[in-house]
């Protein structure tokens, strides 16, 4: 049985998605973010058994941050912020968002941002496909990042997403294999597992519950009006 | 590999201590047709460059099998993870874009041959 998510996949061309589509079919997965704009707003919800989960990044130091995660969230499936250091973390966290990705490596988030993320019941998510493209030097500092990343977040009990955050199909990775790119960084299998595996299908099944009227626990949407 | 092991009763019990895995790659996608042989040498240098020459010694990789679109190869157990952290690193080998999957891991041939059969 296919159990496997990816939450951050960016096709630069509506050929690309349909290469994208039919990998992550071949290597398992059961759903996909996939970020789209207008031009692929025709776009089924669901490939061959694939689910494909409606996704958009805004700009962590956009105004009115607030309003636009409201308005997006009632057209896409998951609405992430994008983040390149600790204010934009802390600004994202404010306005409600539930994923933040971050993009400031190889610098990296405070320790407190960590406390942040676990009390908003927010993923930290990072996107491994620029890890394929850095040259030796650049990918030792991003090492050292990530693994003190993986320590704030088991220190802080802070929850991360690993995602391939592909731009073509040939940047995509099976689940196991993405769990494994964190491993030369020192990080434990199991924990690089829970991030790239455990997490994303925990907040993929909160997502299926909220779209059926979830809200938290005890809390149901019984009518709209 | 059986290496001698404690001495019981005035006997020597023969103790398995170096395990294998033969671990099934699958070519899931390439721009141009790539010869597996390539593979197994892109591997090794990504495991050198990722762990060094120690961990290239440790992991002691060995083709065993290949095929058109599939490769095996052995190495040590311990090393296993990292040889495929490895893997998942290897997008370009001499200029051809490939997407490489470690599809089954297994402690015997012969098991993992069953398994290449279903899938």
């Amino acid at each position: 049985m296919k159990r496997y998510v990816d939450l951050h996949v960016k096709p630069r061309s509506e050929e690309d998605v349909h290469d994208i589509l039919e990998t992550a079919l071949k290597l398992g997965y059961k759903a996909i973010g996939l970020v789209i704009d207008s031009i692929y707003s025709q776009l089924v919800e669901e490939y061959n058994g694939l689910k494909i989960l409606k996704r958009i990044d805004v700009d962590a130091k956009l105004d009115d941050l607030r309003k636009y995660r409201v308005r997006l969230s009632r057209k896409y499936d998951i609405v992430s912020a994008i983040c390149r250091d600790s204010s934009d973390i802390r600004r994202a966290l404010k306005c409600g968002f539930n994923i933040i990705c971050f993009k400031g490596l190889p610098s990296t988030p405070k320790i407190t941002d960590f406390s942040l993320i676990k009390y908003s019941e927010a993923y930290l998510e990072l996107d491994l496909c620029d890890l394929l493209s850095f040259n030796e030097d650049e990918r030792i500092m991003v090492f050292r990042s990530i693994a003190r990343i993986f320590r704030y977040a088991s220190r802080k009990d802070a929850k991360l997403i690993l995602a391939s955050g592909a731009v073509d199909s040939y940047k995509l990775r099976a689940p196991l294999d993405l769990a494994s790119m964190v491993l030369p960084a020192g990080v434990t299998w199991f924990e690089a597992l829970t991030a790239a595996v455990y997490n994303p299908s925990i907040f993929f099944s909160y997502m299926i519950r909220k779209s059926m009227g979830y809200v938290s626990e005890g809390v149901r949407i019984v009518r709209r009006w | 590999m059986k290496v001698l092991g404690s001495l019981e009763g005035g006997r020597v019990i023969p103790l398995k201590t170096i395990r294998r895995r033969y671990i099934l790659i699958e070519l899931v996608k390439s721009s141009m047709h790539i010869d597996a042989k390539h593979i197994v040498s892109e591997l090794k240098r990504s495991l050198l460059r990722l762990y060094g020459e120690y961990g290239l010694s440790l992991a002691d990789i060995h083709p065993i099998e290949y095929g058109s679109s599939y490769l095996v190869i052995s190495c040590d157990h311990r090393m296993l993870q990292q040889v495929r952290s490895a893997i998942a690193y290897l997008d370009r080998i001499g200029g051809i874009d490939v997407l490489l999957c470690v599809s089954s891991v297994s402690g015997t041939l012969k098991k993992l041959r069953m398994r290449m059969r279903f899938t």
